[in-house]
């Protein structure tokens, strides 16, 4: 196969647990005459690791262990001259000639087999794996000192030495100093774990080697993410930087890297990277399932393009990392709005003028065993889920305790309470007011209008009137030819149609429609139920009343 | 009603001086410690491991006759990476200290004391958790709890906390999810090292209820199988449904009801207003056919919250079936609950 002769250095940046080291260059992706391995292991940890891990390496004849170590500290030079130290190392190995030299770290763990590497190395010839973005574009870094990083000394630690690191920092804002830069420097900054091609090796060692270059970058804050990355820049064609890392990294919103658990196995598999940063400690599972899988010869899936770069990852970062995130369990603001929040089940409402009509239709429909209606369950006055039977659907009629207790918790428990879709009947008059801006507001709520077939106007007018409102205009002992404006009225002061009245305005989040307009199931089923019934039977006794005074007195709206 | 007269009295002459709040903070810690020495002093360390103070994550519960619990929940939590267990003995004669001497990663205080005097074993716990619990992530439960999180089959407890560190989250809020099987609960036997998951596998799904606690910040939830049917009719009696299992612990933490909250606001509830943080759940094994013996017995000792108000409801149902196919839905894992929305993951990818 072409490429399977590129050779690689791997030059490995650690300060963990030896075992953790040992566990990593054991793997048998590393077991390979084409891949050497070059440690560098932190001064400042215990003697008796290093011996332990160069006790490893005189086993292991592709395996090298620098012997003069540095102190590393996260932030200072030190990353940096480590790194180049390895990259000497690797470079003066003459008996290995290694044509990319790829920096990884103790966390970090192979995804992908060997030959897989060494494809997507050849396919892309000549490329640099390092991440290059100018810092004028100021996309790298979020937050945080960027430009500073160099125009200023940084003599202090971040983390040892806080206060004067900050005091220094300011003091040098306030007299207004600026460090000199190197000729030709042009900083680009990116992430650390690169893969490089020897020829670039080269340059960045002997450059490193330029006193100028050397102490502009010692005195410089977090010198990692980019010393290297302007070298790089520098001495390559931009169309040669791939500008990404084939090494799998993330930061989350507290700008802690991702950590990957036993059951990420999926998930880096089939991720188009090589690599991938960090592997919990304790995910052993995980690290011989991987040690099984990169062990292979065979040549596995690796979709990198150094072309196209990013957007690919992204795609493939978005869809896993925020998929459903959970529940809102404990996370309550105000109850109103954590009703709608908590649902994302599509329910529908029947609704209407003519009360009586729908609850005929309604209990009709609920006679059927796969549909599931509910009448009207947030009645202010009564709570029974369907007259006919006790238990309906888990719900009982002693219910409307635990409906006033918490209407929202209960409309989500009506809507959830089976598997399939949920229709129940509302009125907007006699039912809570707190469930109406529910349903108004809430996307998944699809409201459908009943008006039955009206023979004329005053049916139509009668209709709209409740039987208390019916019961008080008989009451008022009025001429006939007053009633119909008294009946106007006592609807304009009710906003007798929320619904209708909706329809043409833009105040809701609901799906409101006519019950001919929608097509769902239950509009289906009610559409065939509202031809069986003949509405006048369903007005209730005061409406009936009042609508014969109308008729008898011969008034025709 | 004196008392708080005398409280108000007192803290308006204070206050002239500007001393009320250190006064009362002062009689605050006076009063914790008298308690932490008094209810520390009922303690008596019976099973003594070495070098049981140096657990990384140490686990701490209160124990009386549940020995039918024990073998399965020594090796629930010995798999989620606790690595010592504080138990604390309330006088059981089910041989449960010469069980204990055979484990290695066990140690057990006893006592004879009132369960009910010390807050529903609360104080013994708080004191073992200020003795040794102080600056590691300590899990505090009842043996018929199980605690799970977001992918807990897959992940243990160390990673769990050193992301929790990471991330800077202290508690991990979490609901009280009460499992039953589809049988009569007296019929449903639970046996030693029989696995409550499958003998208990039905939750309920969708009843849950929360409101907000600003006296404590806290979310008070309710609902479940424990509302659906034993508090139907009056449902502002039901039991809370929260609770605050794992706590990274500080030496002015305490719990004050059975690990539904502590004195501490801050980590009450800490995902209420953060939804990158992570919450978790209990599962509450309590509807086997031991409770029957166990209300029976409770009816005369009347040691439990409420004077045993909830073990009246229990005894009323006569223990009947729990199951109905439209609330309950059968366990299957935490990826489940997330999806259920019952858990939350926030950014623990």
């Amino acid at each position: 196969m072409s490429g399977s002769n590129i050779k690689i250095g791997f030059l490995l940046l650690c300060h963990e647990h030896p075992d953790i080291i040992i566990r990593l260059i054991s793997m048998k992706f590393f077991n390979n005459k084409n891949c050497r391995v070059y440690i560098h292991y932190d001064k400042g940890k215990p003697k008796s690791w290093f011996k332990q891990l160069a006790d490893y390496a005189k086993r292991r004849n592709n395996i090298f262990i620098l012997t003069d170590r540095i102190v590393c500290k996260w932030g200072e030079f030190s990353l940096v001259e480590a790194t180049t130290n390895m990259m000497e190392a690797c470079l003066s190995d003459t008996s290995f000639r290694a044509d990319y030299l790829y920096l990884i770290s103790g966390s970090c763990t192979p995804i992908k087999s060997f030959a897989t590497l060494q494809k997507v190395l050849f396919e892309n010839k000549e490329t640099e794996f390092i991440e290059c973005n100018s810092v004028d574009q100021k996309k790298w870094i979020i937050g945080g000192l960027d430009e500073d990083r160099y125009k200023y000394y940084f003599p202090f630690n971040f983390i040892e030495q806080r206060k004067k690191f900050e005091r220094f920092v300011n003091w040098q804002k306030n007299i207004g100093l600026e460090r000199k830069k190197p000729a030709n420097f042009d900083p680009h900054f990116g992430s650390q774990w690169f893969c490089i091609t020897s020829k670039a090796a080269r340059y960045v060692v002997d450059q490193m080697r330029v006193r100028e270059t050397y102490n502009f970058f010692k005195y410089c804050w977090i010198p990692d993410e980019f010393a290297i990355q302007s070298l790089v820049y520098k001495v390559s064609d931009s169309h040669k930087i791939a500008n990404k890392s084939l090494t799998y990294f993330y930061f989350n919103s507290f700008g802690k890297p991702l950590v990957f658990y036993n059951d990420h196995f999926d998930f880096l598999a089939n991720s188009p990277h090589v690599f991938a940063r960090k592997v919990s400690k304790e995910a052993n599972n995980l690290y011989n399932k991987l040690d099984e899988y990169t062990g292979s010869n065979s040549i596995q899936e690796c979709n990198v393009n150094a072309r196209k770069p990013t957007l690919e990852h992204k795609l493939y970062e978005d869809k896993h990392l925020n998929e459903l995130k959970g529940g809102k369990i404990g996370r309550v603001r105000d109850q109103w709005k954590d009703g709608i929040d908590k649902n994302e089940k599509k329910y529908y409402i029947l609704t209407g003028p003519c009360k009586y009509l729908i609850e005929k239709m309604v209990n009709k429909a609920a006679e059927y065993e796969d549909t599931t209606v509910f009448n009207y369950i947030f009645n202010k006055y009564s709570s029974t889920p369907h007259a006919q039977k006790q238990n309906y659907r888990g719900f009982t009629n002693s219910d409307i305790i635990i409906r006033n207790y918490d209407p929202i918790a209960f409309l989500y428990q009506v809507v959830h309470s089976v598997d399939g879709e949920v229709c129940f009947a509302f009125d907007q008059d006699e039912d809570l007011e707190q469930i109406k801006n529910i349903i108004r507001w809430d996307y998944n709520a699809n409201v459908m209008i009943v008006e039955p077939h009206w023979r004329n106007e005053s049916e139509k007018l009668v209709s709209y009137l409740n039987e208390t409102e019916a019961e008080e205009i008989l009451g008022l002992n009025v001429a006939p030819n007053e009633l119909t404006n008294i009946i106007h009225n006592v609807l304009r002061e009710k906003d007798k149609n929320l619904w209708t009245t909706l329809l043409h305005s833009k105040e809701h989040n609901a799906n409101i429609k006519w019950l001919e307009e929608s097509d769902n199931y239950f509009a289906k089923t009610f559409k065939k139920l509202k031809s069986e019934y003949y509405q006048h039977t369903y007005l209730p006794e005061p409406n009936k009343i009042l609508l014969n005074t109308l008729y008898k007195n011969n008034i025709h709206i | 009603m004196i008392k708080s007269i005398l409280n108000r009295i007192l803290g308006n002459v204070l206050r002239v001086f500007g001393l009320n709040r250190f006064v009362f903070n002062l009689i605050e810690y006076l009063k914790m410690t008298y308690l932490n020495v008094k209810f520390g002093s009922q303690l008596k360390h019976v099973v003594k491991r070495k070098g049981f103070t140096k657990s990384k994550i140490p686990l701490f519960c209160c124990v009386r006759n549940e020995m039918h619990r024990i073998p399965f929940f020594l090796k629930f939590y010995r798999n989620l990476g606790v690595d010592h267990f504080f138990f604390i003995d309330n006088n059981s004669d089910d041989n449960f200290v010469d069980y204990m001497k055979e484990q290695t990663d066990c140690s057990v205080w006893f006592t004879k004391k009132s369960y009910k005097k010390s807050n529903f074993g609360m104080w013994w716990c708080n004191y073992l958790l200020k003795k040794y619990g102080v600056g590691k992530w300590c899990v505090t439960v009842d043996p018929d709890e199980f605690f799970v999180y977001p992918k807990y089959e897959t992940r243990n407890l160390v990673e769990l906390t050193n992301h929790l560190d990471g991330i800077g989250q202290k508690t991990v809020f979490s609901l009280m999810i009460d499992a039953y099987s589809n049988k009569e609960v007296k019929k449903t036997k639970l046996t030693k090292n029989d696995n409550p998951f499958e003998v208990c596998p039905y939750f309920d799904r969708y009843n849950y209820t929360q409101r907000l606690n600003p006296e404590l910040n806290n979310v008070w939830i309710q609902g479940g199988v424990r509302m659906r049917k034993f508090f139907r009719g009056k449902p502002g009696e039901a039991p809370a449904q929260n609770k605050v299992p794992l706590i990274k612990w500080r030496k002015n933490y305490r719990y004050l009801s059975s690990m539904h909250h502590t004195n501490s606001k801050q980590i009450n509830c800490t995902i209420k207003n953060d939804s990158r943080f992570l919450s978790g759940a209990v599962f509450h094994f309590k509807y086997v056919s031991k409770l029957k013996e166990k209300v029976e017995e409770e009816m005369i000792r009347k040691q439990h919250y409420n004077s045993g108000e909830e073990y009246k409801m229990y005894k009323q149902h006569d223990f009947e079936m729990l199951y109905d196919p439209h609330w309950s839905i059968l366990y299957k894992n935490s990826d489940q609950l997330i999806n259920l929305k019952m858990l939350h993951r926030g950014e623990w990818f």
